[in-house]
C-alpha cells in the first residue's frame, strides 16, 4: 500500500505519524472484527482514527489529510461506492463543524478543536449505529400478519427488520431467494437468519434465483394478496437508485412485473452524491467500482473470460458484485428517518450539502 | 384629446416630450450594434408625426390643395366637426382606444405618432362608431371616404396595414396568454424609459435576443445602466424610489416580450437587494454597490454557473462512441458540447434537431461547425447531423443516440421542464428509445411555479411566423425553388402542356394561399406557442451549478437558488 499523501503537504505536520498509519489495514481490521459493521461506518471510523493518530495543526491540513486518506481507502476497494458515502459524509460533517465554530477558530487552540471534533465524530458514529434498529421499527407496519416477504441477498438491515418483526410477534412467511454464486459469506448469513427466524416460529422457504416468478405464482391465495419484496441497499444514489447485491435489479423487475411492492432498506448514511445515467457496468465504473459483467469472447480458447468477474477485493466485505436498481422499480426506501420516495434522497443530500 | 388644432399641439408636445428622454441618454456604445440603429430610428420618427398630420390637414382642407397654416386656422371653426370625424377615420380608431386603454397620462402626441405609423393593433370599440354615425356630415367639409359600417373588416381598403386584425384573432383557449397591454414600440415608451431599455425592448420584441440566458444577461446589464443613470428625486429615498423607477422600465420590457422565468428571478433578486439597502447610504455608494452586486450576480449565477454545468455535462460524455441528441439552441448545451470536443478532445456525434418557425438549431449547428466539428476541421472526429423534428424518430434510430441534452427556459416546482416548444416531444421520444434525457439549466431558472399543461404557462409568439414564406433557405417550405421547379416541369410537362399552366396557377394560389390570408377566414386561427412543458417522468437528470439532481428535487434547490 502506498504511503499516505499528506507527506506532500506544504506544511507537514510536526510529528508525522500519519505516514505510518495504514488506513486500509485499519479499515479491513474493523470490517473483519465486527460483522455488523457496514463499510460506510468502517470508513468513517477509519477516518476518525487517522484524525486522532495524526496531529494536523490547521483546518486545511485536516481536510487535505482526510481527502487523501479517503482517496487511498477508496482506491483499495473493488466496490468503493458504499465507502464513498461514508467518507463524503464525515468530510462534510467536519467541514460544517469547522464552519460553525468560528469563535473557537480565532482562539488558535486547534488541538482542542480537533479533540472536540473527534469526540463529536465518535458520537456521530454511535448515533448512526443505532440507525438499524430505528429502520426495523419503521418497517414494522409493512410486515403484517400473514404477509409474505421475499428477501434477497445478504443484508444486515433486511435481517434486522425481519428479526424485529418476528420478535414483535408478527406471524409472516419469509422466502429467501438465493443467488447461484458460491459466496460462503452469503451462505452463512442465510443460515443464521433462517435459524433465528425459525426460532421465532416464522416459516422460511429458500428458493433459487430462477424460480422467483414461479414461486410468486405458486403462492396460496390468502398469502398472495399480501406480498412484498424487501432488499437491503449498500448505497443509495442521488436519484434514488439503489446499489445492491448483483441480481437485485432483476428481482425488483420481477416484483414490478407482478405489481408487488419492492422496498429497499438503507440507513441514510448510505446516501451518496452520485448520479447514474443508466444502470450498467459503465455507471459503476464511473463511481469507481471495478466490475465487469459483460465480456465477449473472441475464440473458444478464452473460456475463463466469459464469466463475469469482480476484481478480488483486498479487504473483506460481501463482494459478490453489485448492480444498480433504477428508482422506477423501487416502491420506497426504508430509512431511519422514515419511509422515503426515491426523490426524497436528493432532498436529503442537498440538505446535507448546502 | 383636444379638438382645437390637434396636430400642431400634438407635434409640439411630442418634440418636447421626446427630447428629454434622448437628451438624458448615456453612452449607447456599449449596447450591441443595435443602439445606434434604434436611436437614429427614433430620431427619424420624430418628424414623422408632423408630416403625417400636415398631410391630414391637407386632406381636410380639400382635394390636395396645399394651404398655409394661416388659411388652415381660418377654416378651422367651420370644419371643426368634420375634422373630428375625419381624424377618427384617418387615424383609425386605435388612437382613441389607446387613449382609453393607456394607463399613463394620455399624452396626445404619443398616440398620434403611433397611429400615424400604423403600428398599433387594437380592437375598435363600439362607442367610436356610434360617435361617427351620429356625426352629421357637414356640407362644407371635404371628407376622406369612409364607410362606417365596414370599419374593422375593410382594413385593407382604408389604407391601414392588415395588422389591426392580428390582435383580434386570438385563439380563445389561450386568450389569457396574449399580451394585454399595448405592445412595446418606440412610441409607446413614456419619458422615464431609459434609452438602453428601449433598445433592449426592441431587441427582445424582434427576437434579436431570444435565449433565456441571453435575455437575463441583457436585462441585468441594462438595469445596471439604468441604475447608473438614476438620480434620486428630492425628498425620496433611493431604496424606496428606485424600485418603482425600475418597475416602469421592466413593465415596458415585459410589454415587448413577457418576462422569462430567469428574468423574473433576477428582477426579484435585484428588487429585494434594493429594498434592503441602508437608507442612510449615499446615493453614489448605493448605486456603486448595486452595480457591483449585479456584476457579481451575473458572474456567479450565469457565467460561472454555465461553466460548472458545462463541465459537469462534459463528464457525462464518454471519450468515444457517444451520440448526443440536442434540440434547438441552448447556450449551455453548446458550451458543454464545445468543451467536451475542444478541451477534453472527446469524439462524438451531435444530432441537432430543429423545428419551425425559429430554426434556432441552425445557429447551434453553425456554431459547432464553425468550431471545427467537421471533416478536416479543428475538431475532426466529431460530427454534426442536422434534422428537423419531423424526422426525430429517424434521427434517433439512424444515429444510435446515446444521450439527449436539453436546454431549459425554466424548471418548474413540480420538476417539469419549461423549454422551447418541441422539447417535450424530443424528451418523450428519447425516453421511448431508452435514451437518458439530461437537462442543463442554471439554478437561476428554477421556479416554484407549477404547470401540468403547456397552456397555463406559456407565451404566444407571432402567428405570422407560422405562415409559409417563399424563402429558398427555409427547408420546410413546400414551394420548391423556382429553377428546380422549372426543371422538373420540363421533364414531365411534355405530354400535358395545358395542365402545366393550371398547375402553376395553383401554385401561385397556394403561395399566397390559405395561411397567408388566415385573418380573412373567420374560423381559421394560427397559434404559435413558444414553450412547452415536459413532465418529469421524461427527464432523467437536471444538471445545475449546484450539482446533478433528479427533476423532482428541483423545488429543494429552488429555495436556495431562484427565490433567493
Amino acid at each position: 500500500m502506498a504511503p499516505n499523501d499528506q507527506t506532500g503537504l506544504a506544511t507537514p505536520p510536526p510529528k508525522d505519524s500519519s505516514s505510518n498509519f495504514d488506513i486500509v489495514s485499519h479499515y479491513n481490521r474493523l470490517i473483519s472484527s465486527d460483522p455488523s459493521t457496514t463499510p460506510a461506518i468502517a470508513a468513517i471510523e477509519s477516518l476518525i482514527a487517522i484524525l486522532s493518530a495524526t496531529s494536523p495543526s490547521t483546518i486545511t491540513e485536516t481536510i487535505t489529510l482526510l481527502q487523501s486518506a479517503s482517496t487511498t481507502l477508496l482506491a483499495s476497494q473493488s466496490n468503493p461506492i458504499p465507502l464513498s458515502a461514508g467518507t463524503e459524509l464525515i468530510q462534510r460533517y467536519i467541514i460544517t463543524s469547522f464552519k460553525q465554530q468560528p469563535a473557537q477558530l480565532s482562539g488558535h487552540d486547534f488541538t482542542q478543536l480537533r479533540r472536540q471534533l473527534i469526540t463529536n465524530s465518535k458520537l456521530f458514529v454511535s448515533q448512526t449505529k443505532s440507525a438499524r434498529s430505528k429502520i426495523a421499527k419503521h418497517a414494522l407496519p409493512f410486515i403484517r400478519d400473514d404477509s409474505t416477504v421475499f428477501a434477497y441477498g445478504s443484508s444486515r438491515v433486511a435481517d434486522a427488520i425481519l428479526s424485529h418483526a418476528a420478535e414483535s410477534n408478527r406471524y409472516f412467511y419469509v422466502i429467501f431467494i438465493t443467488s447461484d454464486s458460491t459466496d460462503s459469506n452469503e451462505a452463512t448469513a442465510l443460515h443464521q437468519s433462517t435459524k433465528r427466524l425459525l426460532a421465532h416460529g416464522i416459516p422460511v422457504a429458500t428458493i433459487p434465483f430462477p424460480t422467483i416468478s414461479h414461486a410468486i405464482a405458486s403462492l396460496p391465495k390468502p398469502q398472495a394478496s399480501n406480498v412484498l419484496f424487501l432488499l437491503g441497499a449498500e448505497a443509495v444514489l442521488e436519484n434514488g437508485a439503489a446499489v445492491s447485491n448483483l441480481g437485485s435489479h432483476l428481482v425488483a423487475s420481477v416484483a414490478k412485473a407482478n405489481s408487488i411492492p419492492c422496498y429497499f432498506a438503507a440507513e441514510s448514511y448510505k446516501f451518496t452524491r452520485q448520479f447514474p445515467t443508466s444502470f450498467g457496468d459503465r455507471d459503476l465504473q464511473r463511481m469507481g467500482a471495478k466490475q465487469q459483467v459483460l465480456r465477449f469472447r473472441s475464440s473458444m480458447d478464452d473460456d475463463k473470460e466469459i464469466e463475469w468477474s469482480v476484481e478480488e477485493s483486498k479487504g473483506g466485505g460481501n463482494d459478490g458484485g453489485v448492480d444498480i436498481t433504477p428508482p422506477e422499480l423501487i416502491s420506497g426506501l426504508i430509512t431511519e428517518s422514515g419511509i422515503m420516495t426515491c426523490e426524497g434522497v436528493a432532498e436529503e443530500l442537498i440538505k446535507l450539502w448546502f | 384629446m383636444s379638438e382645437n388644432a390637434p396636430s400642431t399641439n400634438g407635434v409640439s408636445a411630442s418634440s418636447s416630450d421626446a427630447t428629454p428622454s434622448f437628451a438624458t441618454m448615456p453612452d449607447p456604445a456599449s449596447i450591441a450594434e443595435q443602439t445606434p440603429d434604434t436611436n437614429s430610428g427614433a430620431r427619424q420618427e420624430r418628424p414623422q408625426p408632423k408630416q403625417a398630420s400636415t398631410a391630414e390637414n391637407i386632406a381636410e382642407a380639400g382635394a390636395g390643395v396645399k394651404l398655409t397654416g394661416a388659411q388652415l386656422k381660418q377654416r378651422k371653426q367651420a370644419e371643426k366637426a368634420a375634422r373630428r370625424a375625419e381624424k377618427v377615420t384617418v387615424k383609425g380608431e386605435q388612437a382613441q382606444i389607446q387613449q382609453v386603454q393607456s394607463s399613463s397620462s394620455g399624452r396626445p402626441d404619443v398616440k398620434q405618432r403611433r397611429s400615424s405609423q400604423g403600428e398599433q393593433l387594437q380592437t375598435p370599440q363600439s362607442h367610436h362608431k356610434r360617435k361617427l354615425s351620429n356625426q352629421p356630415p357637414e356640407p362644407g367639409a371635404v371628407r376622406i371616404p369612409f364607410r362606417p359600417g365596414q370599419q374593422p373588416p375593410s382594413t385593407p381598403q382604408t389604407q391601414q396595414p392588415p395588422q389591426p386584425k392580428h390582435a383580434e384573432k386570438r385563439v380563445p383557449l389561450v386568450s389569457h396568454l396574449y399580451p394585454s397591454g399595448k405592445p412595446a414600440s418606440l412610441t409607446t415608451a413614456s419619458r422615464e424609459i431609459h434609452p438602453s431599455v428601449l433598445t433592449l425592448a426592441l431587441q427582445l420584441r424582434n427576437l434579436t435576443i431570444a435565449g433565456s440566458t441571453a435575455r437575463t444577461l441583457s436585462l441585468l446589464l441594462t438595469l445596471k445602466r439604468v441604475i447608473k443613470a438614476y438620480t434620486t428625486p428630492p425628498s425620496t429615498a433611493l431604496s424606496r424610489h428606485l424600485t418603482t423607477h425600475l418597475s416602469h422600465q421592466i413593465s415596458f420590457l415585459s410589454s415587448a416580450r413577457p418576462l422569462g422565468i430567469a428574468q423574473g428571478n433576477a428582477i426579484r433578486w435585484l428588487k429585494k437587494l434594493i429594498s434592503q439597502l441602508d437608507p442612510d447610504l449615499d446615493d453614489n455608494d448605493a448605486k456603486k454597490f448595486l452595480c457591483d452586486a449585479v456584476d457579481s450576480f451575473i458572474q456567479e449565477k450565469v457565467t460561472l454557473a454555465s461553466e460548472v454545468i458545462a463541465s459537469q455535462a462534459c463528464s457525462r460524455i464518454e471519450a468515444e462512441g457517444e451520440t448526443i441528441l440536442v434540440f434547438g439552441k441552448s447556450s449551455v448545451v453548446e458550451k458543454a458540447l464545445l468543451k467536451a470536443a475542444k478541451d477534453e478532445g472527446k469524439k462524438f456525434r451531435v444530432v441537432v434537431v430543429d423545428s419551425r418557425p425559429l430554426f434556432e438549431g441552425r445557429n447551434l449547428a453553425k456554431g459547432l461547425l464553425r468550431a471545427g466539428m467537421r471533416e478536416g476541421g479543428d475538431l475532426d472526429g466529431c460530427q454534426v447531423v442536422y434534422s428537423l423534428i419531423s424526422g426525430l424518430a429517424d434521427a434517433l434510430e439512424q444515429n444510435c443516440v446515446t444521450k439527449c441534452f436539453l436546454g431549459a427556459s425554466g424548471m418548474l416546482g413540480n420538476g417539469s421542464l419549461y423549454s422551447r416548444c418541441g422539447s417535450a416531444m424530443v424528451a418523450m421520444m428519447a425516453k421511448q428509445y431508452n435514451v437518458p434525457v439530461i437537462v442543463l439549466g442554471e439554478s437561476l431558472k428554477f421556479t416554484a411555479k407549477m404547470a401540468v399543461d403547456s397552456l397555463s404557462l406559456n407565451e404566444v409568439g407571432d402567428a405570422d411566423a407560422l405562415v409559409e414564406r417563399d424563402e429558398s433557405q427555409t427547408f420546410t417550405s413546400d414551394v420548391p425553388p423556382k429553377q428546380e421547379d422549372a426543371g422538373k416541369k420540363g421533364g414531365g410537362g411534355k405530354k400535358k402542356g395545358g395542365d402545366e399552366e393550371q398547375k402553376e396557377e395553383d401554385e401561385d394560389a397556394s403561395k399566397n394561399g390559405l395561411l397567408e390570408s388566415w385573418r380573412d377566414h373567420p374560423n381559421l386561427y394560427l397559434l404559435n406557442l413558444m414553450y412547452d412543458i415536459t413532465p418529469k417522468d421524461y427527464l432523467d437528470m437536471v444538471i445545475c451549478e449546484l450539482g446533478t439532481l433528479p427533476p423532482g428535487a428541483v423545488p429543494v434547490i429552488g429555495v436556495h437558488g431562484g427565490d433567493e
